[in-house]
């Protein structure tokens, strides 16, 4: 038996390269040791969600999906992976594909974010929200925030993508519940009326 | 549109095992029972496509998940985990954590003195103002470990070499296939590996005790009912004093059902601190401590005649649970001659298994199917044919069903491990078959409210894990009412309404739908009576049909007209769920079809195409039962190609802790899915309606496997079906030579 001394989640990349039976040195406090404490840097943000103007001050490090969700209450992209794996918190940042557990607050000065809520509302829902529901297109629904973005991405540049392009837009999205082929089908749903309603 | 959507939309409720599906014992039925719909009962709202009732909540981000919950005031907690895989807690601090910015309170876990049983184990759980301060304060906790290097990080490598002895692999093409023999007798092994659950929306709950003592949590749960025990057990407050909701929640699989300790730590963290708590597990506890699928070994040794009937079958299986929880595995016993495995379970110092979609299915048919399968090609004939002579009579039915409709003669390649000539891909189809239980009747009661406005309320506290409890509700009113499902407000998901199941073993629907239909049953009796009395006319010439009141068989009043008169006081009715019936079959049957493409120069197997034939009983709501088939037959790819959790075997940590290197099939892999619903098990109840959850992730790997069997000319014995393993098998068949 050996003793190991204290240990983090923070230190976790640290302990892996260490034998489990050594003592390893720290990254936690040792006894008798003030912990450090982490300068926390501020700063004034502006942004506008959903159409509406923001002004607010941020942590540095605080990313946009925590600023949705824990401090605005905009709980529409959701958090999974943390990592930019899973594609859940996909929001729309000036136009373009982003994920918001990857994007600190603070590099959004000035930028304009769309979540899904922004999109549309269960009275007045995007065609592709409507699609999603007609054809069964989630299950659980935590990755459909996520998905419905990426789709609306895909369909402001492919007004007619095919099955394929499709697979392909959506395949930094994750879905455990096994949704995907239903979402294909209302992807190409969606599109469809949105192309005759253009067209009239 | 193509022609297998337009059968599909046409066709996709088949009917019926004429002969079979008949033969129930109604004698059991109570006869104070609603009564019962059967085979012919021509259906209005059941069985059609109604969209499910919080698609747009969720599709429009308005929906609040367990998750989503932000009341005032609420505090966010992290969770310090263990990083060794055995041993005790030496020394444990938490003071300075205490005393750090932002931290309102501490909670521990696993105490000074405590044993430690994998790495990833819950030590201390932290409360803060934001996430960021929670996990600041983490490395602030003193720890000290005694590590006990004596662990099992995988105790299937031993497992392994204690096997009874296996026939040599093949080493031709030739070899692995028929040699004209009468009869054959195989000994094989197969192995399945770990998989994790991975719901997305992560496991945790939102608490908060309220002034007056009583506990408030939203919970990311499948058992909200369960839950509510677990807490009020734990804190030693009677049962209706902790009230739990869950109004959506983001996937569970299996991996929800108990109240982990996060659900405990947190309402501790809201107690010390006199606020909110909001305690989700992170991706990396998630991967670590939330739950899997165990690994299985299996040694199976099976004959079967010239005449194509499996004689003799003996099997050795043994699961791999980690540290606690259940690695038994099932058997397609359906099959004449196929017989359970002695089971042993062999722990080790991982997270513990947890119930997963079909606890032990997937695992045990994709061996015993690979080895049907294999006594098929061995004998040289074909493996639907062979199923067909040894399976039980459901069975052979959709078998033969489902054969036709997927194409099978065409598909089916005669040629194994020879490229396709035009695409120079190896081409294959593989089948399996599955069986559940799946008929539910645990205790369950129904409040059904008819209110003068002519609305219909329907609730039941049980909650709903994406497969549509809610529509569920709404449909099975709406039909037994006969009225539009727009009149329906249904309510799930919260301990204050009437006691519901917890979705497990596929038993949500086939638990619920009969007491919302004793329910909704009740509440228009009673609505008769009322409108007897107000226009004094006597009861009995009174009937509910098609949503409208008949008078000695007329139409007399619409429903709104009845609704009118029963004045301000709603009718409420309370409906139960009744003991199932007795009847010819205790379960669900179905198959599966795959088309696999396999490239020769990679090992990459692609599915094309995978078509099921799926029994549930009575098809409550088509779009939302189909999407059962289509989800679990996405899991069942899943876990055939490409989802394993390794283990570092020196240091007994998990590898790929997040969802960058624990691959989850994605829309890139996805094939062409066809689901044909196929009524034919009586739910034996007053709906006719079984589980549907289940059942079709249990046969896909199997499926699949048996496809790229077909394909590539012989077998590849262990899950998931990687490009290596696939290449290993290909060299040695075909001598590193294409
Ligand atoms: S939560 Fe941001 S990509 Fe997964
Ligand atoms: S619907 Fe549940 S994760 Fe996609």
């Amino acid at each position: 038996m050996s003793r190991i001394p204290p240990f983090s989640r923070r230190t976790f990349l640290k302990g892996l390269s260490l034998a489990p039976l050594s003592r390893i040195p720290s990254g936690g406090p040792a006894p008798g040791e003030e912990p450090p404490t982490r300068a926390r840097k501020e700063g004034e943000l502006s942004l506008t969600v959903d159409g509406k103007k923001l002004r607010l001050r941020v942590e540095a490090r605080t990313t946009l999906l925590e600023l949705l969700r824990d401090r605005l209450g905009n709980t529409a992209a959701k958090e999974v992976c943390d990592l930019g794996a899973c594609g859940a918190c996909t929001v729309l940042l000036n136009g373009e594909l982003v994920n918001a557990c990857m994007t600190l607050a603070m590099s959004c000065e000035g930028a304009k974010v769309l979540t899904v809520r922004g999109l549309g509302t269960p009275q007045k829902p995007h065609p592709l929200q409507k699609a999603f529901v007609s054809e069964d297109a989630l299950q659980c629904g935590y990755c459909t925030p996520g998905m419905v973005l990426a789709a609306y991405a895909l369909l402001e540049k492919n007004k007619n993508p095919s099955r394929r392009e499709i697979q392909e837009a959506l395949a930094g999205n994750l879905c455990r519940c096994g949704t995907y082929t239903r979402i294909f089908e209302a992807v190409e749903r969606a599109a469809a009326e949105l192309r005759q309603g253009r067209g009239k | 549109m193509s022609r297998t959507e337009k059968d599909r939309n046409s066709d996709s409720i088949r009917g019926g095992f004429p002969g079979l599906s008949r033969q129930i014992d109604l004698s059991r039925r109570n006869p104070n029972d609603a009564p019962p719909w059967s085979l012919d009962t021509k259906f209005r709202v059941v069985g059609t496509d109604v969209p499910r009732l919080d698609g747009m909540a969720k599709a429009t981000g308005v929906a609040v998940y367990p998750s989503d919950f932000r009341p005032k005031g609420l505090l966010y907690a992290a969770i310090l985990r263990s990083p060794i895989p055995k041993g005790k807690v030496a020394e444990l601090d938490t003071s300075k954590a205490d005393a750090a910015p932002g931290v309102m309170a501490v909670a521990v876990a696993t105490g000074k003195g405590r044993q430690i049983r994998y790495v990833g184990q819950e030590i201390v759980a932290v409360a803060a103002e934001t996430k960021a301060l929670a996990e600041d304060a983490l490395a602030r906790i003193q720890l000290v470990l005694d590590a006990d290097g004596d662990f099992v990080a995988d105790p299937i490598v031993d497992a392994r070499k204690n096997l009874p002895a296996v026939d040599p692999l093949p080493q031709s093409l030739q070899e692995a296939g028929a040699r004209g023999e009468k009869e054959v007798e195989l000994a094989m092994a197969f192995e399945t590996q770990v998989q994790m659950h991975h719901p997305l929306e992560p496991h945790g709950i939102t608490a908060m005790f309220h002034r007056d003592g009583s506990l408030e949590v939203w919970a990311s749960t499948q058992g909200t009912f369960m839950m509510q025990r677990s807490l009020a057990q734990a804190f030693r407050l009677p049962s209706r004093r902790v009230h739990v909701l869950t109004p959506v929640m983001g996937g569970g699989f299996g991996s929800k059902l108990q109240a982990g300790i996060e659900a405990r730590l947190c309402a501790e963290l809201a107690m010390e601190a006199g606020r909110p708590v909001h305690c989700f597990v992170d991706r990396r506890g998630q991967a670590l401590a939330m739950g899997n699928r165990p690994s299985s070994l299996h040694w199976i040794r099976a004959k079967a005649n010239s005449g194509g009937e499996i004689v003799d079958w003996e099997a050795q299986s043994y699961g791999f649970p980690g540290f606690a929880g259940s690695g038994r595995v099932a058997y397609p016993t359906f099959y004449r001659g196929v017989r359970r495995p002695r089971h042993r379970d062999i722990r080790g110092n991982t997270g513990a298994a947890r119930a997963f979609r079909a606890p032990g299915h997937p695992q045990g048919f994709f061996a015993a199917e690979s080895m049907v399968d294999e006594l098929a090609c061995r004998l040289g004939i074909d493996p639907l044919e062979f199923r067909l002579k040894n399976v039980d009579p459901v069975h052979h039915m959709q078998l033969k069903m489902g054969a036709e409709a997927f194409g099978w003669k065409q598909r089916f390649n005669k040629k194994p491990g020879t490229p396709d000539k035009a695409s120079s891909m190896l081409r294959g189809a593989g089948m399996a078959c599955t069986r559940w239980g799946g008929m539910g009747g645990a205790r369950a009661r129904v409040l059904c409210r008819i209110h003068q406005d002519g609305t219909v309320e329907v609730r039941n506290g049980a909650q709903d894990i994406g497969t549509g409890t809610r529509t569920v509700l709404a449909v099975v009113t709406a039909e037994t009412l006969g009225v539009d499902v727009k009149r329906i407000q249904a309510h799930i998901g919260d301990s204050q309404d009437p006691a519901g199941p917890s979705s497990g073993g596929s038993t949500t629907t086939p638990t619920l739908a009969p007491a919302i239909r004793h329910a909704a049953w009740l509440a228009g009796q009673e609505l008769l009576g009322r409108v007897a009395e107000q226009k004094r006319i006597e009861r009995k010439e009174l009937s509910l049909e098609g949503g409208k009141i008949l008078k000695g068989g007329k139409p007399f009043l619409s429903f709104s007209q009845a609704c009118a008169l029963i004045g301000p006081e709603p009718i409420e009715a309370m409906g139960q769920r009744y003991r199932n019936w007795r009847g010819f079959s205790g379960g669900v049957a179905g198959c599966q079809f795959a088309e696999v493409e396999v490239d020769p120069e990679t090992g990459l197997v692609q599915v094309r195409r995978i078509l099921a034939v799926q029994d549930c009983g009575t098809v409550i709501d088509k779009k939302t039962a189909e999407s059962q088939v289509i989800g679990a037959i996405i899991q069942g790819l899943s876990y055939a190609l490409f989802e394993e959790r390794l283990v570092d075997a020196k240091l007994g940590r998990v590898l790929g802790t997040d969802l960058e290197h624990y691959r989850i099939a994605g829309s890139l892999e996805m094939p062409e899915i066809i689901p044909i619903l196929n009524k034919g098990c009586n739910g034996h109840n007053n709906t006719g309606a079984a589980g549907i959850g289940e059942p079709p992730t249990i046969p896909t790997s199997a499926a699949i496997a048996n496809a790229v069997r077909n394909a590539i000319g012989a077998r590849v014995h262990r899950l998931p079906l990687t490009p290596d393993r696939v290449l290993e098998v290909l060299d040695r068949v075909h001598g590193g030579k294409q």
